[in-house]
């Protein structure tokens, strides 16, 4: 059973890193070939992903790995197989996707190797039970996605777009490594089970560092403010990128560390208020911007903050399963929207949603599933997003502030409002340009459709997963409610209503001030400043700025000069010296 | 008390190598440092390093740097210092300070009675027999350089007769 | 306050040391200051040996030193080589002149 197991586990890794070596290899292989074995590779490791779930409990491969940060050892916990799974498997249909959408690009052997090796980091960054390791999974999907967002390298905004991710989520890594080495410092170990297990051991001053600096690492992971900035501009990447990395699973990583750590960092004073404060923050923002957005991707990319603003919430206000479960709702119906996007934009060729409209008639199946996938966005009872989303806010009145469950609540408003807006500005209404859309490919529809399935039913899985998270996770305490007792809860709660009221306001709105352009009018400068992201941007624009400025006044130490570097070196030595004369080292 | 005139040695033959303005004197001064230096080491114990010490510091090195100053010419070098002296005098005197008032007490300390036998040969063929393999290759490769060396001041003479 | 050998080693230590680095400090010809990393390095083989002497282990001592003089006559063997192309190239040796990375 072990044997299967391990087996199991490493292949899921090990596959999709296979297969990018296969894909390095065969560069040259014809087109065809390098789409299909792309796509078995990463089909075997979502095989391998789903029968992980029949290994009900925590249960870990170990490797050595050095005797300085401990074996290499994954542990198959609810939260690493969920998101492992839904890793490959949304990888999975992206990479099916990206075989008609991808049909006659130039490297297409970089593009699958890059997508795959992302896909078994991730696995990896899910499953690893040492730090270390975590880390080291996690820099390694920074760098996949920064080379995938710049996928198409001669168009300066995508390499911009993917060197400011990179910076940005680079942030998040030392936050991490900090967090990691400040526990490494006093439990001398990296494991994160004996961690939970010690936390005892570790006075509190210390534990407040690890915990912020895991805070920082999640903020900047999953695009948070003010550390989102990156996001909108990653949408230069190919469409179905932006739905693996940047919707259904690299972006949820920050969620997932909150996630774990919740157990080892509750006690920490103002830990969990920072949290909810960063999530209601974010929501509100976001879905403003999203809102005001005419690029149909950055809509969705706003829009995805706003949703890993909820999930981020949900741990501030301490349910982690209300969390994971918008996780799961949240990267299906993404990851169908992005498709969606996608292949509206593959068929004609513009990003633009005030070039749109009227594309529903042309294209009667992607609407439909965008339709799907936008429902599940604004909570609409039946989908996933509705039961998902209520938990939180469910979880957010009892437990929560009441300021912050007020934000969530209008932001569950305004979410309803920019997703009919988005619906209605791309498929519904009048064409407000001649567009002549290509026909949509069957192996996209094919992948949208799996993906709408998805929407339609994952909610029915929540009784299951909440028992598997109490089965697997010992340091989290879950309280499992079966679906039926679920149903009832949801219905009885008077808040339900509440929030559903306000999901209809938000749609009518949109529906009477698309009217009414006056109201518009009096917003103008409000919109404006939305539309150029808050002032956010230019707060970049401020920090890059010092930078350089600094480094250019630095510029004059380097003088090139022999003996000036050698004069530097002996106060560096000089320094070491004090130290170690003070007995600091 | 005797090597105290050694070391006395070393100090100027030391200072000479870096104060004399000839290139070749230089060269000849760094000789008998490395000379005195292996005769330090030779009292201490160290006889295998002493010798090699003496036949590579002294003789290879010292062969070598005359040959480069013939190729480029023995000049004077009147260059002043970048660095201002007394500059440079403070700061390396704030070194040696701290680094002897930390060497001086680790002379006395008690745990330098570790007695254990290690014999050169032993120590260097296999305790260590990984850093000698790599010592070699790093001989070839300065052998290597020294070849470019060589070629390129043939092309030279080449291209001068031509 | 007597003098014991060990003493008189670190002084000579201590005095290559001192001697080594201001060199480098000052001077700019590249040959010369080959001699000075020369003369530095010496000043490391005598700590390594006196240490070995000190703690009786001066087999693996002079296997460390011989590890160093290797590593010390290829630094200079080579330098002495970019030397010798720099001069032909740029008809000098002072590091100032050659230094072509900084703006």
């Amino acid at each position: 059973m072990d044997a299967i197991f391990s087996y199991l586990v490493s292949s899921t890794i090990g596959l999709p890193w296979l297969g990018s070596l296969v894909l390095v290899i065969l560069a040259r292989a014809n087109e065809k070939t390098q789409h299909w074995i792309a796509f078995l590779f990463s089909l075997l490791s979502t095989i391998c992903a789903i029968s992980l779930i029949s290994f009900n409990g925590p249960a870990a491969v170990i490797f050595p790995g050095g005797g300085v940060f401990g074996d290499i050892s994954l542990m198959a916990d609810g939260l690493g197989i969920m998101l492992s799974v839904i890793a490959t498997g949304i990888g999975c249909i992206s990479i099916l996707f990206s075989t008609a959408y991808m049909k006659g690009e130039k490297q297409l052997s970089r593009y699958y190797s890059l997508m795959l090796f992302f896909i078994g980091a991730m696995v990896g960054l899910v499953l690893s039970s040492n730090l270390f390791y975590t880390f080291v999974f996690w820099e390694i999907t920074a760098v996949c996605s920064y080379a995938l967002i710049s996928f198409y390298n001669d168009d300066p905004k995508a390499v911009r777009g993917g060197m400011k991710a990179f910076i940005i989520t680079q942030l998040g890594g030392v936050g991490l490594l900090v967090g990691s080495l400040i526990l490494y410092g006093t439990l001398h170990t990296l494991h994160i089970p004996t961690i939970m297990l010690k936390l005892t051991n570790i006075p509190p001053g210390v534990l407040s560092l690890a915990g912020f600096g895991f805070l920082i690492a999640a903020v900047a992971k999953s695009a948070q403010v003010p550390l989102h900035t990156w996001l909108p501009d990653a949408m230069e990447a190919p469409t179905p990128i932006s739905a693996l990395i940047h919707a259904a699973t690299m972006v949820n990583a920050g969620v997932y560390l909150l996630a774990r750590f919740y157990p080892a960092f509750y006690t920490v004073p103002g830990w969990k208020d920072a949290i909810i404060m960063i999530g209601a923050i974010t929501a509100i923002l976001s879905a403003i911007m999203a809102a005001t957005a005419y690029d149909l991707k950055r809509v969705l990319a706003y829009s995805t903050i706003s949703q890993l603003a909820y999930m981020v919430y949900a741990v501030g206000v301490g349910d982690i399963f209300a969390s994971q479960f918008h996780l799961l709702s949240h990267a299906l119906f993404k990851a169908l929207l992005f498709l969606a996007a996608g292949a509206v934009i593959h068929s004609i060729g513009t990003r633009d949603m005030r070039l749109m409209g009227g594309l529903g008639r042309k294209m009667p199946f992607v609407r439909s599933m965008f339709i799907i996938g936008a429902l599940g966005l604004a909570g609409i009872p039946f989908f996933n997003g509705f039961w998902s989303k209520d938990a939180i806010l469910a979880a957010g009145f009892s437990h929560g502030p009441m300021w912050a469950y007020l934000i969530m609540l209008i932001t569950t408003g305004i979410t309803a409002y920019y997703t009919t807006r988005c619906v209605w500005m791309v498929f519904l209404g009048e064409p407000r340009t001649e567009i002549h859309p290509h026909p949509v490919s069957p192996v996209m529809k094919a992948s949208l459709f799996i993906l709408s399935i998805g929407t339609l039913t994952s909610w029915g899985m929540g009784g299951r997963l909440a028992e598997f998270f109490e089965h697997s996770l010992p340091f989290h305490h879950f309280h499992p409610l079966s679906i039926a007792e679920r149903f009832a809860e949801v219905f009885t709660f008077p808040m339900t209503y509440g929030t559903l009221l306000v999901i209809a306001t938000g749609m009518v709105v949109y529906l009477y001030i698309k009217r009414v352009r006056g109201v518009v009018h009096d917003f103008r400068g409000i919109i404006q400043f939305a539309e150029n992201g808050l002032g956010f941007d230019a707060l970049n624009a401020v920090v890059s700025q010092v930078t350089i400025y600094t480094a250019e006044a630095l510029r004059y130490t380097q003088t090139g000069v022999l003996n000036w570097n050698i004069f530097g070196m002996l106060l560096g030595m000089i320094a070491m010296l004090g130290l170690i004369e003070m007995g600091g080292l | 008390m005797w090597q105290l005139f050694i070391v006395i040695g070393i100090c100027i033959a030391g200072f000479q190598a870096i104060e004399s303005k000839r290139l070749s004197h230089s060269a000849l001064w760094l000789a008998l440092t490395s000379a005195l230096t292996s005769w330090l080491m030779y009292l201490l114990g160290a006889v295998e390093a002493a010798v090699i010490e003496l036949s590579v510091g002294a003789g290879v090195v010292t062969i070598l740097l005359v040959f480069a100053i013939n190729i480029v010419g023995d000049q004077k070098d009147e260059s002043k210092p970048l660095v201002p002296k007394y500059l440079a005098m403070f700061i390396i005197l704030t070194a040696l300070v701290m680094l002897g008032s930390m060497l001086i007490p680790i002379q006395q300390a008690d745990f330098l009675t570790v007695t254990s036998t290690s014999v050169f040969a032993k120590s260097m063929w296999e305790e260590r027999i990984l850093d000698t393999m790599l010592q070699i290759v790093l001989l070839f490769a300065s052998v290597l350089g020294v070849l470019s060396l060589m070629e390129d001041r043939s092309n030279e003479k080449k291209d001068q007769s031509s | 306050m007597t003098l014991t050998f060990p003493d008189l080693v670190l002084i000579a230590v201590m005095a290559l040391f001192g001697i080594g680095l201001y060199a480098l400090l000052t001077i700019r010809n590249l040959i010369r200051i080959i001699v000075a990393l020369q003369v530095l390095v010496k000043g490391v083989i005598l700590l390594i040996i006196l240490a070995g002497y000190l703690t009786n282990q001066i087999g693996m001592a002079q296997s460390m030193a011989l590890t160093v003089i290797v590593a010390d006559t290829i630094v200079a063997v080579l330098g002495m080589a970019l030397a010798v192309q720099i001069m032909r190239k740029k008809k000098s040796l002072d590091t100032s002149d050659i230094a072509e990375l900084k703006r």
